[in-house]
């Protein structure tokens, strides 16, 4: 059986948050750099940066309210699951 | 920075124009986000009513939450990026050249400019029931050389760019050459 607990994949999931900074950062920069920070590129960016904003609240508070057990293991590959795949009784 | 900074503004140079896509040009876009942005709420309420006890788990819920999560994310930024292609495609027109300044991608973009006193032609396209409604299409500036063409997509109010970027290039061509070149 392989399995990993459970806080890898937010670790994962920060590393895309790592990611996603840097995009969006990239793109903010195009905007400044090609003189183009203008009334509507500031009313995209403040809505991009508010969704951004309003998913990362939301996640934390599920995250938070479900008490998660970060320690759980997450099961990647069992060989139980083979075993019974052509009926109830294992090989 | 400003506009002059980036296309280096001549000192007897001046900003006529700094043209954009039209607006209407970006609502597909949009449309294709708030269907991307729709999807997790219908993936849950599907998942929820095919198999109600899934998101009892502790792992489960995990994943769901930060998979969700990342997703959104992710379309918050491929929007942003959209914008990003449609609004710095840019077209800054001054009373001696054209500067087409083309963000094809990312990490992609193009910066030409043709001198308006080169130009020959000047041609204006608008096809299809929108352009034609809200006053909206493309216009294509042709020079003698084959290989330096400017196409302004999708600008408001094509035929009056048409006829100032004539004028224009008239008087450009006085200050070049002392004399207009007249057309047949």
């Amino acid at each position: 059986m392989i399995a990993i607990p459970l806080y890898v994949i937010l670790f994962l999931y920060f590393l895309f948050l790592a990611v996603i900074a840097t995009f969006v950062l990239i793109n903010l920069y195009h905007i400044v750099a090609t003189a183009s920070f203008t009334l509507v590129s500031f009313t995209m960016t403040f809505f991009i940066f508010a969704g951004i904003t309003l998913v990362l609240y939301y996640t934390a508070q599920l995250l938070h309210h479900a008490a998660i057990d970060w320690k759980t293991p997450l099961v990647l590959f069992n060989v139980d699951w083979f075993r019974t795949i052509f009926g109830s009784q294992p090989f | 920075m400003r506009v002059s900074h980036l296309i280096k503004q001549k000192s007897y140079e001046r900003v006529v124009h700094v043209l954009r896509r039209h607006p209407l040009t970006f609502i597909p876009k949009i449309l294709l986000f708030i269907v991307l942005a729709v999807v997790p709420l219908a993936v849950y309420g599907m998942i929820d009513n095919l198999f109600p006890t899934l998101f009892s788990s502790d792992a489960v819920f995990a994943l769901a939450i930060l998979g969700g999560s990342a997703y959104s994310l992710g379309v918050l930024l491929f929007f942003y990026q959209q914008f990003i292609v449609f609004y710095l495609d840019m077209w800054v027109v001054t009373n001696d050249r054209i500067v087409d300044v083309e963000q094809l991608g990312l990490f992609s973009r193009t910066i030409s400019e043709l001198d308006l006193f080169r130009i020959q032609d000047v041609t204006t396209d608008v096809h299809g029931l929108f352009p034609t409604l809200f006053h909206y299409g493309r216009v294509t500036v042709k020079t003698a050389s084959s290989n330096i063409n400017i196409v302004f997509f999708d600008v408001a109010r094509p035929n009056d760019i048409r006829e100032e970027l004539i004028q224009l290039s008239h008087e450009d061509r006085k200050f070049h050459y002392g004399t207009a070149v007249t057309s047949e």
